[in-house]
């Protein structure tokens, strides 16, 4: 999990403008003042790019920290 | 609050002013939002052409006692930027709820969770509704995230049920109890 928590971090920062170093492991929902509706937006068109496949709203709600989109990642290996 | 139904409300956020809407708030700018696409992308009473006629009908629609519609109004500059709704079932204490932010300077900006608070503080005090849901299409991820930050639980999913950008799409039914609402505030302080 932590090559995908590297990867879920870099998707985080280009996602929202933030620097590699604003986002930290437990970042999340609560922590990230950029991570608003259009950040939620941002992330998730990020993270379909990066994987592929269009998430299922059940997946898109089953987002809000660093943590969450390292283990959506790890089931897409 | 002191209200008695039918009263237009008016409700204060930090930042808006809610307050029911009248006919002179059907202005061009108003209009300029339902011919947006991309503001009425995911609203199902989109149309090609809307008119100021019916905007004015539309807001005449709603009689302050099961149907509200309320504007939401920047504090102090009075802009309109969107409107809250709710479709109130007098029998079963429910609320549809309904949201749009057309001044897109304001997406992104967190006006709807601040405004739907207070509106929700409102149907679950004064106007005594004892449950809200709101269907939202699937692919509205800004919406997504804001039922899902104010704690509102997914109570089901409609397969395919609409149309959107020429494909069909799911609907989710997001849900909030009286009692979840209240003790939520509650929890989170003053």
């Amino acid at each position: 999990m932590s090559g995908e928590l590297g990867r879920a971090r870099a998707l985080l920062a280009e996602a929202l403008g933030l620097g590699l170093h604003q986002v930290k492991d437990d970042a999340g929902v609560a922590s990230l003042e950029e991570w608003d509706s259009l950040g939620h937006m941002r992330i998730v068109v990020a993270i379909e790019r990066d994987i592929g496949v269009t998430l299922e709203a059940e997946q898109i709600l089953g987002l809000s920290s660093t943590a969450d989109i390292a283990r959506l990642l790890h089931g897409f290996r | 609050m002191n209200w008695t139904p039918g009263q237009p409300i008016e409700l204060e956020t930090p930042r808006f002013l809610l307050r029911s809407l009248v006919e002179t708030d059907a202005t061009e700018a108003y209009l300029a939002w339902l011919r947006d696409p991309e503001v009425m992308r995911y609203v199902n009473s989109r149309r090609s052409d809307p008119t100021l006629d019916e905007i004015r009908a539309f807001i005449r629609g709603h009689d302050n006692r099961s149907g509200f519609l309320l504007g939401i109004f920047t504090r102090p500059a009075g802009l309109h930027i969107g409107n809250l709704s709710a479709e109130c079932h007098p029998l079963h204490r429910t609320a549809k709820l309904g949201v749009l932010i057309g001044d897109r300077a304001y997406w992104g900006r967190r006006a709807v969770l601040e405004s739907r608070t207070t509106f929700l503080d409102f149907l679950f005090g004064p106007a005594g509704m004892i449950k809200a849901w709101a269907p939202c299409y699937s692919r509205n991820i800004p919406a997504l995230y804001n039922y899902k930050v104010l704690g509102f639980a997914v109570e089901g999913i409609q397969r395919s049920h609409v149309v959107c950008d020429g494909e069909r799409m799911d609907v989710i039914n997001f849900a909030m109890s009286r009692d979840d609402w209240l003790a939520q505030r509650k929890a989170r302080g003053p």
